[in-house]
């Protein structure tokens, strides 16, 4: 068992020419934590990455480990693990030698040490009897689980992963998520794992870093990001999301009346800050928490009228697209209740006041 | 839509029937040319060293039996071998910046390294002799500097040959083993980093064994381009320097002796084919064109 290094970034900056691909971030990696960069592409969260590793230095602002500055220390010398996207495993060594680079490089074991280490981390990504194949006689997956095993091996405090699942298909995909958070358990490293994939980085982080255009858009646990999203694209980017903007024209204890763009009222959880009367707001309403009611019974709750227009089967959910008065919405409802809705039909859309979530006023423009 | 898939897919296969036949006629222009202007003077020439007042292998027993002719081919061997040499220590340090710069240096260093091109060999090699004559620039630098006090014989001799054969052959060198460095995923030297390794033990470890292929492969060209070298070793060369394509110029032209000339000719053509092959089993030059090991 390691323990972890935490890690510090300082005000963090990286330029391309003109391009500021990481803008003066700060943040707080906890030893020995799971840490998600998740965004879209030139989100900067790879460049952040690369700052951490050290192939790239900074601009302006500082990385630290455990509190002492790094950027004046070469990559080969802070002591990482570092699992690339497209695995850069060396072709000409076998998966032995390739796993044991990193303990030749930095540790003067007898053979026979070095051998009962390789072994040792073989079976914890469960990987063995496969030690004197070359890399491209390999699985993908396999040559996954050699990457893992090579950044392992040494125990290093820090574990820097890049999309490392980003080739394997969906079923082996979840398949490492599970063992990842195993291994990260296991071996107490802190890990820094980079996505776009929001899948990944709810199942797998103790916190997710959601970047954009080189910022930070907001860092919490997946449930913190899922539940109270601090802005529309972090709503939009974890999960999906309806999304309803309006003006608030009553506010009490605990709800908000918020007034749509066509003039439907609903209503909506009071969020911490709550905002003042007449000012405008985006009502955030997860699909799962929607449900779609066939006919006229009497209803409960806000319930708004439509029209579907696509129903997509998914086996365990069915997406039910919804035309409203007030724009697309999206419903995902238990995989058979949809069997009867076609196209067409007229239905309404409802959800409990308490699903229905205010985003603070984060656009500043 | 489903006659939009169907008419999409005839397309698709009416597009690789047309497809079937152009590559072959765009080939036949250089197909006609070379079959004119190589293959069938290669017949003429293969006739000829057969040919001595009717069929016979008379003229390939002179050339191995001869002792004049042998030692031709051992210091054509012996120069392409020090010129190749020469060519590989030059050059992978330059190729290696080359596959490592950034993109403007890059492209500075190219045209660097192809600025020789445009000047002709023809020129390259007697400027080579105003250079490294008896009283040539480098003598008289290294005698006012006091360092020799006689000229040294460097003209003349088999390494002024190299020396010229070597400033001719580098460019060709330095790109073929670029070409194959650019090969090399820099992800690669990047996670040799990231697990602990040196730059200089990333070198050693990683980027010089995956460079092999590319070495064995522009030692290869080097080497077979300078077994047929001509002007270079005639205007450079002393007597005992005397390479094969010289041989080849003197028995046909001095000696009027065609079929001899033809005989030394196929004997380099079978040398440096019989080269490529054998070379290709051990190091798999196929990689260099892209081609699976």
């Amino acid at each position: 068992m390691t323990s972890g290094a935490a890690v510090t970034l300082e005000r963090l900056t990286k330029r391309f020419g003109a391009v500021v691909a990481v803008d003066r971030i700060s943040l707080e990696v906890p030893s020995g934590s799971f840490i998600t960069f998740l965004g879209p592409s030139g989100s900067g969260k790879t460049t952040t990455l690369n700052l951490i590793a050290g192939f790239l230095e900074p601009d302006a602002g500082e990385v630290f480990f455990d509190g002492r500055p790094v950027s004046r220390t070469p990559t080969h010398r802070r002591e990482l693990g570092m699992v690339f996207q497209s695995y850069a495993l060396f072709p000409h060594m076998t998966v032995f030698d390739n796993v044991a680079f990193p303990l030749r490089m930095r540790q003067h074991l007898a053979p026979s040490e070095l051998a009962r280490a390789v072994d040792a981390t073989l079976t914890l990504v469960r990987l063995t009897g496969l030690e004197r194949r070359y890399p491209r006689q390999l699985s993908g997956g396999q040559q996954q689980r050699v990457a893992m095993a090579r950044a392992l091996v040494s125990r290093p405090r820090l574990l820097l992963m890049d999309e490392p699942l980003g080739a394997l298909d969906k079923k082996l995909r979840e398949q490492m998520q599970i063992e990842m958070k195993t291994i990260h358990r296991a071996v107490g490293s802190t890990f820094v794992y980079v996505t776009h994939d929001q899948g990944e980085a709810l199942a797998m982080s103790d916190l997710v870093v959601v970047m954009r255009d080189g910022r930070i858009e907001q860092v919490g646990s997946p449930r913190e990001l899922y539940n109270a999203p601090a802005n529309e694209f972090v709503a939009d980017f974890l999960g999906s999301a309806n999304l309803l903007g309006g003006q608030v024209t009553a506010r009490s204890d605990d709800t908000l009346a918020v007034t749509l763009a066509g003039g439907t009222t609903i209503y909506a959880a009071m969020p911490r800050d709550a905002p003042a009367a007449g000012s405008r707001v985006t009502v955030l309403v997860r699909p799962e928490d929607v449900d779609v009611v066939v006919g006229d019974r009497a209803p409960r709750g806000d319930v708004l009228a439509g029209k579907v227009r696509e129903v997509i089967y998914l086996g365990e959910t069915t997406r039910v697209v919804v035309d409203t008065g007030e724009g697309v919405l999206v419903a995902r409802i238990a995989g058979q209740r949809g069997d009867d809705l076609v196209p067409g039909d007229t239905v309404g859309v409802r959800w409990a006041a308490a699903a229905a979530r205010v985003l603070p006023s984060s656009t500043p423009a | 839509m489903g006659s939009g898939r169907r008419s999409r897919a005839a397309l698709e296969h009416a597009r690789v029937k047309r497809a079937g036949a152009l590559p072959w006629l765009l080939l036949g222009p250089i197909a006609v040319w070379n079959a004119v202007f190589f293959i069938v003077p290669l017949a003429v020439m293969i006739g000829h060293s057969v040919n001595d007042h009717g069929l016979s292998l008379a003229r390939y027993r002179d050339l191995f039996t001869t002792p004049l002719y042998l030692s031709v081919m051992q210091t054509t061997f012996e120069i392409s071998l020090l010129v190749t040499l020469g060519c590989l220590l030059l050059g992978y340090p330059v190729a290696y910046r080359l596959a490592t710069a950034g993109p403007r240096a890059r492209t500075l260093m190219l045209a660097l390294v192809l600025l020789p091109y445009w000047l002709d060999y023809i020129v390259r090699s007697y400027s080579w002799m105003v250079l490294l004559g008896r009283m040539g620039l480098v003598n008289r630098t290294l005698i006012d500097l006091g360092l020799i006090g006689a000229p040294l014989a460097i003209l003349y001799t088999r390494w002024s040959v190299a020396i010229g054969m070597i400033q001719i052959l580098l460019p060709l060198m330095v790109l073929t083993l670029y070409a194959a460095m650019l090969r090399i995923d820099t992800s690669l030297l990047q996670a040799a980093a990231a697990h602990g390794a040196s730059p200089s033990a990333s070198f050693w470890r990683v980027f010089f064994p995956l460079s092999l292929p590319g070495v064995y492969g522009a030692c290869l060209l080097t080497f077979v381009t300078s077994l047929g070298f001509y002007i270079t070793p005639a205007l450079l060369g002393g007597r005992k320097d005397t390479m094969i394509s010289q041989l080849i110029v003197t028995v046909s032209t001095d000696m009027l002796d065609w079929s001899l000339a033809s005989a030394v000719s196929v004997l380099l053509l079978v040398v440096s084919l019989a080269i490529v092959v054998v070379y290709n089993r051990f190091f798999s030059i196929d990689r260099l064109w892209g081609g699976r090991a």
